[in-house]
């Protein structure tokens, strides 16, 4: 093996290290931010890119013991309609930040807004 | 030789390649995240750590455990079903004033807290409140309001002093009859504790556990920094109060616009007054901050209950005990201690 045949591998493998750090830097880069999800039944059924729409966006959730409708409007999400006794998940209002939730227990229906940015969790 | 040392170079490049990614995967900090509907509320419990095998069982049997304590205190099980039969909270109201009841450990030792809770409180905080709650139909279908006649005849079932215990033969007694547990402010924290156990003697070191809003972390996030906590806003649920940094504590928020019931036009809050038998005013929400969620979670409840400035000094005299309240008048009071702790919005 020559001078610069040793030289070229040392090159290639400062090259290959570079090239890994690349790979990892651009594979591990936060995920999008903003987005609601909806579960039910304890399976996402809805991923929705949470914008400042001033159009009211209406989603029909088939939950556990019937119909839940959630409403997107304004870079906010909200439950209207559910069928459940005490509708605590409709009195609850609007949520926009991320890592807040609406869960509607008797209908095993959960809404939140991802939460990839701060605070981790909401105490309520 | 130009071919050789080409072959090389790709050989070594595929190398560098797959030693690095296979050390990355074994040092990389791995999420495992699993929630259930357990005690009348959406639990998740968020694990992390390099061993997904090790999170994936550790969340299991924390997820096993929180469901033997829900199911332990459940006092909505009714009649002969085995739901019933498995619930020593419904056995113990089911014999109340005919005789003491044989219950797991972990029962006495809720009801021995709760107890001590009561009388550090001075009443304003008690476990015997299942009559009025009854009464006013809260985790029922129908509620109402209740004239004061009704609620000075339940209230004389309320008394923490008539839960005989006896630890050595682990039984649980309600002296009086129709008197009945309810423990919706602790068993939840309770059981939040436990499930903590279960992560830490598996070995995880950063774990979250949200169990409807109350929240307990282990360890650090990703192991360096703290857990960001926000406070949610009691009169607008987009916004937040402030946020906390928490290591190895609970954040537990009493409000009274979570659960409320709405009444010819009038609301109530689902947190009644062992004293008056009916909600109380003073407070919107009072969050504790403390080591553990069982601590916090009563803590919440019996703060949430009193005057604003009586909860703030007996949260300030209390050790590891802290506080921020959001009184009446949306006034943020909170303890000297959460200074570092908290950034107000």
């Amino acid at each position: 093996m020559t001078k610069a045949d040793k030289r070229l591998l040392i090159i290639i493998f400062i090259v290959s290290l570079f090239t890994y750090a690349l790979i990892q830097l651009y594979f591990n880069h936060a995920p999008s931010k903003g987005q609601v999800i909806v579960k039910s039944k304890g399976e996402i059924v809805k991923y929705i890119h949470l914008q400042n729409d001033e159009n009211v966006q209406r989603l029909e959730i088939e939950g556990k013991v019937g119909l839940s409708i959630i409403e997107i409007k304004d870079g906010m999400v909200r439950m209207v309609e559910s069928t459940c006794p005490e509708k605590i998940c409709i009195k609850q209002g609007w949520i926009k930040n991320p890592g807040q939730s609406i869960v509607c227990v008797p209908n095993e229906v959960v809404v939140y807004i991802d939460n990839e940015e701060l605070p981790d969790a909401i105490t309520r | 030789m130009k071919k050789n040392c080409f072959v090389i170079a790709i050989v070594l490049f595929f190398l560098v390649m797959f030693i690095g990614s296979r050390i990355m995967r074994s040092q990389q900090v791995c999420e495992y995240q699993s929630e259930e509907f357990l005690m009348d509320t959406l639990v998740s419990i968020s694990t992390y750590g390099t061993d997904t095998d090790l999170l994936k069982l550790a969340t299991e049997e924390a997820f096993v455990e929180m469901r033997r304590i829900a199911d332990l205190t459940d006092r909505f099980s009714e009649g002969d079903s085995l739901a019933c039969n498995a619930s020593d909270v419904s056995r113990i109201n089911k014999m109340a004033g005919i005789e003491p009841v044989t219950v797991d450990k972990d029962v006495v030792n809720i009801l021995k807290l709760a107890k001590e809770y009561t009388e550090l409180t001075n009443g304003a905080f008690d476990i015997t409140i299942g009559p009025v709650m009854d009464l006013w139909g809260f985790g029922q279908e129908k509620q109402k309001v209740p004239n004061s006649l009704e609620i000075q005849k339940v209230l004389e079932l309320v008394d923490s002093k008539k839960i005989i215990l006896n630890e050595d033969l682990c039984t649980a007694y309600l002296s009086q009859k129709s008197m009945s547990l309810d423990l919706g402010a602790v068993a939840k924290g309770y059981a939040v504790e436990k499930a903590v156990n279960i992560l830490e003697n598996q070995g995880i070191k950063s774990a979250l556990i949200d169990a409807g809003g109350n929240i307990r972390v282990l360890g650090k996030k990703d192991n360096e920094k703290p857990w960001k906590v926000g406070i949610q806003d009691p009169r607008d649920t987009s916004s937040l109060v402030g946020i906390l940094s928490l290591v190895d504590e609970s954040a537990v928020t009493s409000g009274d616009y979570y659960r409320s019931i709405e009444i010819n036009g009038r609301t109530y809050n689902h947190i009644i007054s062992p004293k008056t038998g009916f909600p109380v005013g003073d407070n919107m929400s009072v969050t504790v901050i403390t080591k553990d969620a069982f601590t916090a979670d009563v803590l919440s409840t019996a703060l949430f209950l009193m005057k604003s400035q009586q909860a703030l000094a007996l949260a300030e005299e209390l050790e590891g005990i802290e506080a921020v309240l959001v009184n009446a008048d949306q006034e943020i009071l909170m303890t000297s201690g959460l200074i570092e702790k908290v950034v107000i919005k």
